[in-house]
Order: C-alpha cells, then structure tokens, then sequence
C-alpha cells in the first residue's frame, strides 16, 4: 500500500461524509427537539430527485438545489403536519414517509423523464467543483483537500455554523429543552411545538441539500433509491454523537471512511460487508455501553435522551 | 361477543379509508390524463384475474402476512420489533445454505431442516436487541433498525463469499435441492403451500392472542406494563418470550421465500416485506384475521401494477404512492377523530401534566 | 413590617370536570413583604388555588386584584410579566443544562441579536446571588448538583425573570433538614428586600417558624387567615383537621391472636446515594389487626408499600411473612402467599383502564385453576362467570364483564381493584388512600370490606392521610414523618390533633413499636 492509495481512501472518505454530514446536521436538530425522524432516508431521495427535475428543467444547478430544498420542505411539512399537529406515531410515520419517498421519486421519473431505473442528460447541469489555485504545490493536501464538489466544502463551514447555533443562540438552548424536559420550556412561555416545527423545518433544508449533493454533486443523474441506506446512517451519526455537531461530524467522517475504504477494497475484490456493517455496529455498541453506564448511575433527576420508553409507546403500534 | 363487533367495526371504517386512498389515485390518474376504470380494471385482473396471478399473489401475500405478524407480535406486547426485514434475511440464507448444501435426504427430514435453520436464525435475530432492551433498556426501536443493516451486510457477505452460485454474476446461492423445496398446492402454475404456512401462523396467533394464558400476559403488558408488573407478571421474561416469537416468524417468513417461491437466497431477499410488515400490522391493530385481509389488499396492489402500466399506461409506482397515502390516511383519520371526540379529554390531560 | 395589601383573591370558585370543587369562594390577601402560608389537608384546594394565580387554571368566576388593580392571568407567561413566580414541586429544569443556562432559558440576553451574551448573563445572574446572598455553582451540569441547590435555582430563574411574589409549592417536601434550614435562611433574606413569598405547606412546625400569617384552607373554603404569633400548633391542628362526617360502618372490639404475620425490621430504601425515603422502619401487623399508618403525602409510606409488595428493592433491613424472610420474592411470589396490595393510584398502578373488567380481574391468577383450563388456555366460560359474580357482590355499576375498566366511575373502578385483591387467596392486605377522591357511599362499601377482611383475621397495613378514615377503622395508629415511624398510638387513647401534629412534623418521639398492644 503506498501514499497515493492512502491519500485516495481518506480523499474519497471525507467526500462520502459530505451527505452524512449535512443529514446529520438536521437530524440532530430534530432529534434534540425529541423528534426521531426515521425517514431521513425518505427526505433525502425527495431532495435528491427533485434536484435532478430543476436542474433538467432550467439548466441550471442553482435552480436544483432551490428545487431539492422547496421538495424537502414540502415534505417536511407532511412529517410534521403528522406527528406534531395530528400526534401519530413518529415510527409509523416514518416508514411510510419512506415508503411514499421511494415510491414517488420513481413515479414522477416515469412522469416527467419517462425512464425507470436511472436518469442523465446532458441537459442536467451538476453541482461544479471547487479547485483551490494555492493548494496546487501542496502535495499531500492537494490530493486530500482540493477539487472536491461545493458542497464537501460547504458541509464543514455548516459544522461551524450549527455548533453556534446549538450551543450560542438561544435557539440551541430551545431545542434541547423542548426534547428533554418540555415542561419546562413550556413553563417559560415558549411553545413546545413552535420549537419542533423550527427544528422540522431545519432538518428538512438540510435533507434537502443533502439529496441535491448526491444526485448532482458527482453523478449529474437520478438513480432510484439511490440514497442506499445513507439516511439510516446518518442516523446512526446522530445517535452516536449526540446533539454536539462536532462530534456528530468527526462521527460521519469515519463512517464515511469506512465507505471509502468498502469501495476501493470491493474493486480489489475483498469482502466490504464487515466494513459495511461498521457504522452501525458502533452505533449499537455505543447504545449498549451508554445503557449499562445509565443502569448503574443513579441520579436524581430523569437523565436526558429524546428516546421513548416503552411505557409511553406500549401498544400503540 | 363485543371483540367481533369492534373488528367489524375498524374493518369496515379501513374500507372507508381505503375507498378514498382510491379515489385520490383516479384523481390523479385523471390528471395527468389516464383512464382510472381503465387502470383499476387491468389491476384487478392482473392481481387476480387467472391461476398464474393468484400464485403471484399467494407468494407475496404468503411473505407479507408472517412479516406483518411479526411486528405484530411484539407490539402486541409493548415492545417493537421493527428488524423484521434483517431478521428475514438471515432466515432466508439459513434455509438456503441447509437446502443446497445437504443432499440426498428424503423431504421429510430436509425440508423440515431448512425451516428450523431459517426459524433458529430468525430468533437469534430478534432475541439479541430483545436481551438488550429487557436487560438494560437498550432502546429496540433503534437497535432493530440499525441491526436490519448489520444482518444485511453479513447475508450480503454470506451470499456473495463463502455461498456464492459462482454460476450467477454476483449475490446469490445455488438452487435448494428438490427435497428442500414446499410441497406443491397447484403444480401447473408451481403453486407451493408457503400460503398455507402463512395462514395457520396467522390462525395460531390468533389463538395464542384470543385463547391463551400467554397471550392475555402480553395484552396486559402492551396495554399498561406497570398493571402487569403490580400484577405480578415479569414483564421482561415475557416481552423476551414475545421476541422470540415474533423472531420465529420472520425467520419462517425467510424459510417460505426461499422454500416456496425462489429456491436460492439472493440479496435483499426481503425486499419491502420487513418495513410493509410493521405498516400492515399497524393498519390491522396486531389482530392476525385483518393481518391477512389488509396483506392481500397490499398484494394485490402491487401485483396489480404492471396490469395498471401495460394497459392503461399509468406508471406502476403509482400504486406505491397509494399505498403510502393509505397508511398517512389512516394514521390520520384515527388521530383527527380522537381530537375531535376527545378535546375536553385531552385538554383536561394537559392540565394535569402541568401541575 | 409593612401592611399596604399587594394581592387580592375575592371569592374565587374553581369546579373541575366531573364535579369536583376544588375551590369554594376562596379569598386571600397577601401583603407586600409578608410570608404569607397556606396550609391545608391533600385536596384541600390549595393547589388549584395557586395554579390560578399563576395562569394556569382559570376560575370561573371571581375576583384577582394587583395592587389594587383587577387583573385576569391567562396564562404563565402573563403571570410572569405580572411579577409573579412559582417554583413547582417537581423542578422545571433541563438535566443536561448548566446552572446558568436554567436560569436563563427563554429570557437569555443577546449579543450582535443572535448569540447569547453569557458573559452578561452571568453578570446579571452573578448580581441577583450577591443581592440574596446566595452561592450556586452557575457551571456545573444541573444533573450533578443537589436537590436543594436545584431548589435554589428555580428561586433564581424567578427572581431573574422578575418575580415580586413567589409562589413555594410544598418546598421542604424534598429536602433535608439542613436544607430546609438553608431555604428559610433565603426566604427571610428576600423578604427583607421587598420580595413577597406564597408558601404552601402541610408541616405546621416549618409554617410557624418562618410565616407572618398563615392562610388555613379545608375543602376548597378560605377559613381563616391567622397571624402566626397569636396561634399555636394545636389550634393550626384542629382547624386543619376539622371533621364533621358521620359514619355508619365502624369495627367490632374483638381480641386478637397474638400471631404476627407481616413484619419489618429496620428497612430503609434510599431515594438517592445520599438521601432515605425510607429510613429504619420496624413495625408489625398481627392477624385480624389493621395497623394505620398516617403520614403527609411523600413521606416514603408510598415506597414502603411498594417495597411490601415486592415491587421496590430494598436496601438495608428485612421484612417478614409469617415468621419467614420475604425480603427477596418477586410479586408474584408475594401475592402467592396471600399478600396483597390495593395502591393509591388506581388509574395506571391498579387497574389497567384500557381493558375490560374480566381481563383487570384476571391479572394476578391469570394461570390458577380454575382460570386455566388446560395448561395455558385461559378458561373464559370460568372467568366470565366468576367476573360476573363479583360484580354481583361488589355491586359494580357496569354491563358486564366485558366493559372496559376505563368507562367506570372513581367508585366502581376501585370497586374492580378491591374485588381482585380480595377474591384471591388473602392473609395481609396493603391499603393506600383506599376511599381518596369517592363520595361517601363507595367509601363505606370499602371499608365495610376491609372490616370484613380483619374479621376474616387477615393482617391489614392502611396508609392514609385522612385521620377520619384512620380512627374509624385502625386498631393501632402508627405515624410516618421523613420516611421515619415517629409514633404509635393506639386510637381510642389519643386525639386526631395529637396525630396531627406528628405527622406534620411539629412533635416527634422515637417510640419502642411493637412493645404496645
């Protein structure tokens, strides 16, 4: 194994990130606030598709990312007009929000590009990337930094932007009030709910530019249920780094490695299940250590975590 | 008794909303300019208009009501199962791998092997994040879904490694054996009797839920587990037992896929089956008669969509999307009718918690 | 001491869903600067009269005046620009939050309109500290500090968001002696700086010493508001217990057999690392005798039951049935050997409302013959019948066995609870609050069927606050204080004030228990 195959791996890792990353994002929002959106997955693909359609139609990749965060919105509207105005259940929401996603994405392919499967055409114009002049004579960070797609780059600068506005604006503050203790948000006079549609409608932009990353970001095509199971771990980010962005990210990347590493050893023709299988594996494994520390610790107060209990879901289903 | 009545009931206001999930596709169909008779007709007649459709629709349906009885199973019981689709596979690949590797016995012992391999994965599949929620309340929802991708990666693995069909391009095992596959119900059209295995889980789930000691326990559980504990009952031994169950299900769910219609494991096997489990058990109220009603109503659905595309011309995803819009409607319906009915309740509640 | 009124209640009268009138032409004057008290028994209305106060209930009719201006409070928010605070039972704070964050949350202030300025808000909060003379540690997690110092944040958050009359809810409920110390030390530093403070309270001995006036509240009426140097214990006592019923059902004098069948020798259970909700208990029930225990709401009689119901593990000590040690069965166990428990709160602990009465009926024997046919199929031909004659005999109000638990009344729903409890295998009974919140008709039934039972010379243990409900049907009287027995009376010689003033802490002896008949 030489430099280059290593600096190939980490490159092609931190550009598998980007979607995790900016999915993780909302979705931590959502989560804080006592939302598990399970249909990030769901959000991502509506994004994704739609991003395809404005780009196709107007020929322009600004117009398909307007598009993609319009579609995502819209069905963020869907997922909180469900749990929080109508109180159904979150899970079962969820799924069919999925559901409906990859439904319809391969139903208005058939409608507006009449093709199954996947789409392209030279019409689609994708997100362009971004080449830094000075980084040029700078060997090994040329490899690993330089000419990624718009968006890599604008997923780091997110980082900074939600670890200040999770632990700087107060706004930060009502999202983890409103998922822990409610009550006592409410008691301050700030609506509970008027908290979970904000960090709803967060989480639906970010899965919105995510979608437009995937499809348009190095592909320039529409491939159906081409989000391949990133929503859930993106998920597994979020549950893994809990509602500090930071950690969140540093969590995305190195299962985007792990997505790095899969690809390049499949094409060597090595098993990449195992790596596969990583995030979340980790994911479980943290669930169950962070379990045992809580069974053992007693505390006066009920601990945090956004998670139902059964008593509150028995049933239900 | 009141039990039947209240089914009849909720059968018939699912009707209802199934009516109208109707109508909004001929709405749309009509949008974008199709004929909706047209379209219903040709899905009807494809989901079941002759011997070869009803096998497909046997086949799917066969899959979709054990998987549905899974989650059902658990939720009955206050615990999620919501890994059915990992838990399937892994019952898949089992019976796949006794069913090509073992050869020359006699159907009665090889096909019985293939289903309790299929069964043994399939538990070991739901025990795990059943053990960690009863022993340390490791929250199942989350571990189920996330061990739906661990157990995919490793039948992937399993599948495309150490049992590949090296004659097949990429992801699948060698055919069952003769002995290892479901004796025939019709064999012109190659009709096996997975159906059947469906059916009579279906009938003892009932039975286990309306008759016995064990299912009043998980009733009582999944109605109000600090009731059952008061009572005496140990809750986490029987939201453990109710697990395994609910694990044995899928994992035969697995063992009639590939038994019954497809002969070898191939990746994703599962398919749509783990997650339209969870939905068609939540449109049924976990009760197994509206199981296998709301599963063949979903069947036909998707069966009947090529019939929609060939000859009305109305693209086959349609009929996901109403399926989709089914569930949404339901979910809605019964939520806006209890805020209307209930208001005062539900304000009154709200008080309370302030206090 | 300065006498212009601040708060004026006029005839407020609050009547809940289903009847209950919770206040009764209440009326309260509060005076700038006074530690106002209001005391009274559970129900007796005080809360709810709070919760008006605080917007969040409305009365329908009646009267509040500010500073002799009348207001109508909708809402905590407008409570809150009002200058009125409350600092709940149960604390409003998020775990995972800093001290400071808690204090500031939802009134942080701003830097560049975006960010929160912590610097200033520390400042802000910082001055308030130094101004009451308080230290709490703004940085630390809000999870790690002690019941008492989250206390005094939920003091400050109020002062900070400008609170001139503060509502207490039960302060001392949760805290330690010392502790308590520590909030009467802050409370008179606040009146001292013009501050009001509202404080609610069932402990006379804590009332007495910090108020100025005392405000004594029964069955939703206002009786009487006292200044607190011309009136003693005794008299707070009686007004507070005051009882006018008269009942039909009484016990029989009778001897006991001097058998023993429940007992308990030093057990404590602990709330948390450091603190006892249960602390050394030893007392024992004979067959045939029902021991009362009286105590105010959270005064660990509520986990001591459950604890004899093998329903919370213990810490330290044992407990006994018959002589052998139980101290390690599970439920199920228990109730095998004939214990059973009829708990307090029957809507979610006793009885499951979302299913029918057979299935309620059922929970405990669900795999006794003759409920089980064969092993494992329940038998419901049997358990119909069965149901249906217990409805017979506890004259439920209900279809049938088939109606769910949930559509019954208050009466009829703990009519359920007792029949299960009482028509399998039975030898000691464990009864909380049995007749709270039933009219006087479902009260008699059941005691008339806990009467029975001690005739049946089943070892009865009734924990209650109502004295009424204890005189007319305990042998013994024990009384709980602080997780503590810090008395035993037998009825016939002692006074419902003399109880009272135990339990509600203002005299305590460390009596020998068990060495009294």
């Amino acid at each position: 194994m030489n430099l280059d195959f290593i600096l190939d791996v980490l490159s092609t890792g931190l550009r598998m990130a980007t979607p995790f990353i900016l999915v993780g994002l909302g979705g931590l929002i959502s989560l804080s606030a006592g939302d598990l959106n399970i249909s990030l997955e769901g959000f991502m693909l509506i994004g994704a598709f739609f991003a395809v359609l404005g780009s196709y139609l107007f020929e322009s990749y600004v117009i398909g990312i307007c598009f993609a965060v319009l579609a995502a919105l819209i069905y963020g509207l869907l997922f909180g007009l469900f749990t929080i105005k109508l109180k159904a259940d979150v899970f079962v929401v969820g799924i069919a929000l999925n559901l409906l996603a990859s439904e319809a994405t391969v139903f208005f392919s058939r409608l507006f590009f009449n093709v199954r499967g996947s789409f392209s055409d030279p019409r689609i114009e994708g997100i362009p990337n971004i080449h830094m002049a000075f980084l040029d004579d700078i060997p090994v960070l040329d490899q690993l930094l330089n000419n990624h797609s718009a968006f890599v780059y604008i997923s780091w600068i997110m980082i900074v932007i939600f670890w200040f506005l999770v632990y700087r604006t107060p706004y930060g503050f009502y999202f983890r009030a409103a998922g822990e203790h409610p009550e006592a948000l409410e008691t301050t006079g700030i609506r509970v709910n008027k908290i979970r549609w904000i960090a709803n409608t967060i989480c639906s932009v970010m899965c919105g530019l995510a979608g437009a990353h995937l499809s348009l970001g190095y592909l320039k095509m529409f491939v159906e249920d081409m989000t391949a199971g990133r929503g859930f771990i993106a998920l597994s980010a979020v549950i893994f780094g809990g509602s500090n962005p930071v950690t969140m990210a540093i969590t995305s990347l190195l299962f985007g490695l792990a997505e790095g590493i899969s690809l390049r050893i499949q094409n060597m023709g090595i098993p990449s299940q195992f790596t596969l299988m990583l995030p979340y594996l980790t994911t479980i494994l943290a669930l169950i250590f962070r379990a045992v520390r809580k069974s053992r610790k007693t505390t006066t107060l009920l601990t945090s975590i956004a998670l139902t209990d059964t008593e509150t879901k028995g049933g239900k289903l | 008794m009141k039990n039947s009545k209240k089914s009849v009931n909720s059968l018939v206001s699912i009707l209802g909303v199934f009516l109208a999930t109707m109508l909004f596709g001929a709405l749309i169909m009509l949008m974008i300019g199709k004929n909706p008779l047209q379209a219903y007709a040709a899905m009807f007649s494809y989901a079941v208009g002759d011997v070869s459709a009803i096998t497909n629709l046997m086949n799917r349906s066969m899959a979709l009501i054990l998987a549905a009885l899974c989650a059902a199973v658990a939720s009955n019981a206050g615990i999620y199962n919501l890994g059915g689709k990992g838990q399937i596979e892994l019952g898949a690949i089992a019976a796949a791998v006794v069913g090509y590797k073992l050869i020359g016995l006699p159907i009665y012992i090889h096909l019985p092997l293939c289903i309790l391999a299929a069964i043994f994965m399939g538990i070991i599949g739901a025990a795990i994040p059943g053990y960690l929620r009863v022993k340390w309340k490791v929250d199942e929802v989350i571990s189920t879904i996330m061990l739906n991708s661990v157990f995919f990666m490793f039948t992937s693995y399993l599948a495309n490694y150490p049992f590949r069909d090296m004659t097949r391009w990429s992801g699948t095992t060698p055919p069952v054996e003769e002995s290892a596959k479901l004796p025939f119900l019709i064999q012109s059209v190659e009709l096996r009797s997975g159906i059947i295995f469906a059916l009579v889980a279906a009938a003892i789930v009932y039975w286990i839920f309306n008759y016995t000691n064990q299912g009043y326990r998980w009733k009582m559980i999944g109605l109000n587990p600090r009731f059952a504990q008061y009572g005496g009952v140990n809750v986490g031994k029987d939201q453990m037992k109710a697990m395994i169950l609910s694990g044995l299900l899928s994992g035969l769910a697995g063992a009639v896929l590939v038994c019954g219609s497809n002969y070898r494991y191939w990746e994703s096997i599962a398919g749509p089956y783990g997650w339209d489990g969870v939905l068609i058990a939540m449109l049924a109220k976990n009760n197994p008669i509206a199981i296998i009603a709301v599963s063949f109503v979903f069947s036909i659905f998707k069966n009947g969509a090529l019939g929609m595309e060939q000859v009305a011309n109305v693209p086959s995803d349609l009929t996901g999307v109403l399926l989709a819009a089914l569930i949404l409607f339901i979910t809605g319906r019964e939520f806006v009718s209890i805020l209307f009915r209930k208001r005062k309740h539900i304000i009154l509640v709200d008080e309370e918690v302030k206090q | 001491m300065k006498t212009e009124t601040l708060l004026r209640l006029e005839n407020i009268n609050k009547t809940f869903e289903g009847g209950v009138q919770a206040n009764r032409n209440a009326n309260l004057v509060v005076k700038k600067g006074e530690i106002h008290a209001i005391v009274g028994e559970n129900g007796a209305g005080k809360s709810t009269l709070m919760n008006i106060l605080y917007g969040v209930q409305q009365p329908d009719d009646g009267k509040i005046f500010l500073n002799d201006k009348e207001v109508s409070i909708t809402s905590a928010r407008e409570a809150k620009k009002l200058g009125i605070g409350m600092v709940h039972q149960h604390f409003m704070l998020v775990p995972s939050f800093t001290v400071l964050q808690n204090v500031i949350l939802g009134y942080e202030p701003k830097q560049n309109l975006v960010f929160v300025d912590n610097k200033n808000a520390e400042k802000k909060v910082q001055e308030i500290c130094e101004h009451y003379n308080l230290t709490i540690p703004l940085h630390s997690l809000t999870q790690d500090v002690s019941v008492g110092i989250q206390q005094r944040i939920e003091i400050i958050k109020a002062i900070y968001r400008g609170a001139e009359i503060l509502i207490l809810d039960e302060p001392t409920a949760v805290l330690t002696p010392f502790e308590t110390e520590d909030l009467f030390k802050i409370c008179r530093e606040m009146v001292a700086k013009d501050k009001t403070i509202l404080f609610i309270s069932h402990k006379l001995k804590e009332v007495l010493a910090l108020s100025n006036r005392i405000t004594v509240m029964r069955k939703g009426e206002t009786l009487v508001t006292l200044e607190t140097k011309k009136t003693t214990e005794p008299e707070l006592a009686r007004l507070i217990v005051g009882r006018d019923r008269i009942w039909t059902v009484g016990k029989q004098e009778k001897s006991f057999d001097q058998k023993i069948v429940l007992q308990t020798k030093n057990l404590s259970i602990k709330r948390s690392s450091n603190s006892y909700c249960v602390k050394d208990v030893s007392f024992h029930v004979k067959a045939g005798e029902i021991v009362g225990i009286a105590g105010v709401e959270g005064n660990g009689q509520f986990e001591l039951m459950e604890a004899l119901a093998g329903l919370m593990p213990i810490d330290q000590g044992e407990m006994f049935f018959n002589g052998s040690s139980i101290s390690k069965k599970t439920t199920a166990d228990l109730r095998a050997l004939g214990i059973r428990f009829i708990p307090e709160d029957r809507m979610i602990t006793g009885a499951s409302v979302k299913a029918s009465i057979k299935e309620n009926l059922m929970i405990d024997q669900n795999d006794c013959a003759p409920f089980i046919s064969k092993p494992d199929v329940m038998n419901w031909k049997e358990i119909n019948e069965h149901s249906s004659k217990l409805i017979k005999k506890f004259n439920i109000v209900a279809q049938g066995p088939d109606t769910l638990v949930g559509t019954l009344s208050g009466g009829n729903l703990q009519k359920v609870v007792v029949a299960r409890e009482l028509s399998g295998k039975h030898k000691c009974l464990l009864v909380l609050q049995p007749a709270r919140g039933l009219d006087i008709g479902a009260s008699e039934f059941i005691y008339q069927q806990l009467l029975d039972a001690r005739e049946a010379n089943n070892a009865i243990v009734l924990v209650s606050a109502d004295l009424d409900e204890l005189f007319l049907l305990s042998d013994r009287i024990l009384v709980i204080y602080e997780g503590e027995i810090v008395a035993d009376f037998l009825p016939d010689k002692v006074t419902s004030e003399e109880v009272g003033l135990y339990m509600t802490g203002a005299k305590r002896t460390t009596p020998n228990t068990g060495s009294k008949m």
